[in-house]
């Protein structure tokens, strides 16, 4: 019984002036988990490596229990993936995609296809370039539900789309989880998106690990504090990361142990998109 | 079972679940026995993840108001409606003894609580 | 299936809008069989068109980031390698047929016999050159993409055609042509066996490359 469908154990990938440092997660079957940080943190080469796009230097990365290098091709029978452009040719039309996709997968379900084309409303005829950015991701999505994957990998699946359609896309997410058989890796700097719906998190900050664990935990552990420019310490400053000084005070992100020594000041729930704008404003914590 | 989140409470979304099952369970809305959704069901009607749903029906479970039955679901307790009952006399002992403390620091006499108790109980029944 | 067969599958499917390219193939090499060319010429002809255009497929994998769709199916990235060089050299095969079939025709209009040791030797020659030119695109394209490596890329070809034509060359070509035709077995062998050693070795190369490469 494998429990956790994704994990990874301290990959590195170094590039010329861009490491990937010690990166870990876990991500259990059934959950969603979201991929979070600012532009350039290390999102997408995560994933990358996830996938052997990508040589990772060390580390070990596991797909349903097994190496992802030695295990490739079965583990991606069961995996889908997402990007954030459209990989498919832009002069097929929507049915040569299913014929061409459908190539590499034993176990393809041409009638979840078709499902799916009615669902999101995808003419079959219609070229991929005649597309919108919203259907074409959702024929990458119709693509990927329709091989039985047990792990879906989205990498910034939603970042051009208006709200409307992003809703949506989290509505089919929750419904793809729910059988509990199921689970979603979730990239995006759009961190909305996530709070409400994500079991887990992993934030990633200029190739560190700032945070991987439940979505109560990380909450729970920042807080944004904002107080008077006189009430802000030598000390007090030093434990704040992204600080901002305003002719009215100031404010910015503190850790919750830290926090409770500082009752004069205001703390605040600190949302994901603080601690996202705070980390990538001044240095991980 | 209908539950209505609000984002902009102070209080978590797991223990807003909590407090409005329990509310029900004493309303009667929700009766002895009663299936609950699933945690992934609840989940999506509401738009939020699985950890919370869960967190909030283990919680639930532990305090003795539900019951989780392998493989079928939750439900709710025979004996949940006395429990939150038991729960709300505790806070009304509580409260009535802060009272009496904050009385005697103003030196008011057992007669002029007991008034006072009698005085708001009329109002509150108009 | 196996892996790379179904790359060198989704190639086809992914080239099929671009198979009125192939019909100016056709119309070349009509045009030198009407000149009356010798089988050998025209295979050559044949051979060094469609090297020119197997770079077609790299363009349109980097227009289309596809990338992405071959590391997210389950082949591995010998898979990938392989598909492309099978692809690559099936269209080479196919198009031999064609402009054999062409030549026949030709031949038969013109009342002139079918030469079938010119044939051979056309498929040993127009291999090699198709081997040659194609072995060393091959890894340039996997290494940089298909924008960067178009200008190294031309090389190969440019280096075929200048041999062809610049006239200090054809009369040292002249010596080798004569040698040639007075052995013409062993140039066949070694042609069809120096055609394999290059396109293994540049198959190498070329997965080497490819591994070392971001691929999404």
């Amino acid at each position: 019984m494998i429990d956790n469908y994704l994990e990874l154990k301290d990959v590195n990938k170094s590039f010329p002036g861009f490491k990937l440092n010690n990166i870990s997660l876990s991500l259990p079957k059934g959950y969603i988990m979201g991929l979070v940080g600012p532009n350039g943190a290390g999102k997408t080469t995560t994933i990358q490596l996830i996938l052997n796009m990508l040589e990772k230097d060390t580390g070990e990365i596991f797909v349903f229990g097994k190496d992802n290098v030695k295990n490739e091709n079965a583990i991606k029978q069961d995996v889908g993936v997402v990007f954030d452009s459209i990989f498919y040719v832009d002069s097929w039309t929507v049915k040569d995609t299913e014929k061409a996709v459908s190539i590499f997968y034993e176990d393809w379900k041409h009638d979840v296809f078709s499902e799916m084309l009615k669902r999101f409303d995808l003419p079959q005829g219609k070229k991929v370039r005649e597309l919108s950015r919203g259907m074409q991701m959702k024929l990458m999505l119709a693509c990927a539900f329709s091989h039985n994957a047990k792990l879906l990998i989205l990498d910034e699946p939603t970042s051009g789309l208006d709200p409307a359609i992003r809703d949506e896309f989290l509505e089919i997410l929750q419904e793809y989880i729910k059988d509990g058989e199921r689970s979603v890796l979730f990239s995006t700097h759009i961190t909305t998106d996530l709070e409400r719906v994500a079991d887990y998190i992993t934030l990633i900050n200029r190739g560190e690990l700032v945070y991987t664990g439940s979505m109560e935990g990380l909450i729970d552990s920042y807080r944004l504090i904002k107080g008077r420019a006189r009430d802000l310490t030598a000390e007090l400053e030093k434990s704040i990361v992204g600080l901002r000084k305003t002719d009215m005070g100031f404010e910015g992100l503190i850790g919750e142990k830290d926090a409770v020594k500082y009752k004069n000041c205001v703390l605040d729930a600190a949302t994901i998109d603080d601690i996202v704008i705070c980390m990538s404003k001044g240095g991980v914590r | 079972m209908e539950i209505v989140i609000s984002n902009s409470s102070s209080s978590p979304i797991y223990a807003q679940i909590k407090e409005q099952v329990k509310a029900q369970i004493l309303s009667g809305e929700l009766v002895e026995d009663e299936m609950l959704p699933s945690l992934r069901q609840l989940a999506k009607d509401l738009k939020i993840s699985v950890l919370t749903t869960t967190r909030a029906y283990n919680e639930l479970e532990q305090e003795g108001f539900i019951t989780s039955r392998q493989g079928k679901g939750f439900f709710v307790m025979s004996s949940s409606s006395n429990l939150i009952r038991e729960q709300l006399i505790k806070e009304v002992e509580n409260n009535l003894n802060n009272a009496i403390q904050a009385a005697q620091r103003a030196s008011m006499s057992d007669d002029e609580i007991i008034s006072l108790l009698r005085l708001l109980l009329e109002v509150k029944n108009d | 299936m196996t892996g790379f067969l179904r790359i060198t599958k989704l190639d086809f499917f992914t080239m099929k809008s671009q198979f009125a390219v192939y019909l100016s193939l056709i119309l070349i090499v009509m045009m030198f069989g009407f000149m009356g060319s010798s089988a050998t010429v025209l295979c050559i002809t044949g051979a060094w068109f469609v090297a020119l255009m197997s770079s077609n497929i790299f363009a349109i994998q980097e227009k289309n980031n596809l990338d992405r769709l071959y590391g997210s199916v389950s082949v591995s990235l010998k898979d990938i390698v392989l598909g492309r060089y099978v692809f690559i050299f099936l269209n080479y095969l196919i198009s031999f047929f064609v402009v054999i079939a062409l030549y026949s025709c030709f031949s038969l209009f013109q009342n002139k016999a079918l030469e079938l040791s010119d044939i051979i030797l056309g498929f040993s020659l127009s291999f090699l050159v198709f081997s040659v030119i194609t072995g060393i695109q091959m890894p340039l394209f996997f290494k940089m993409g298909y924008t960067k490596a178009k200008g190294w890329s031309l090389v190969p070809f440019i280096a075929v055609m200048a041999l062809v034509v610049i006239p200090s060359f054809v009369s040292a070509l002249s010596g080798i042509v004569e040698f040639m035709q007075s052995n013409q077995n062993a140039l066949i062998g070694v042609g069809i066996l120096a055609s394999c050693i290059i396109q293994f070795l540049s198959y190498q190369i070329a997965v080497a490359f490819y591994r070392k490469r971001k691929r999404g």
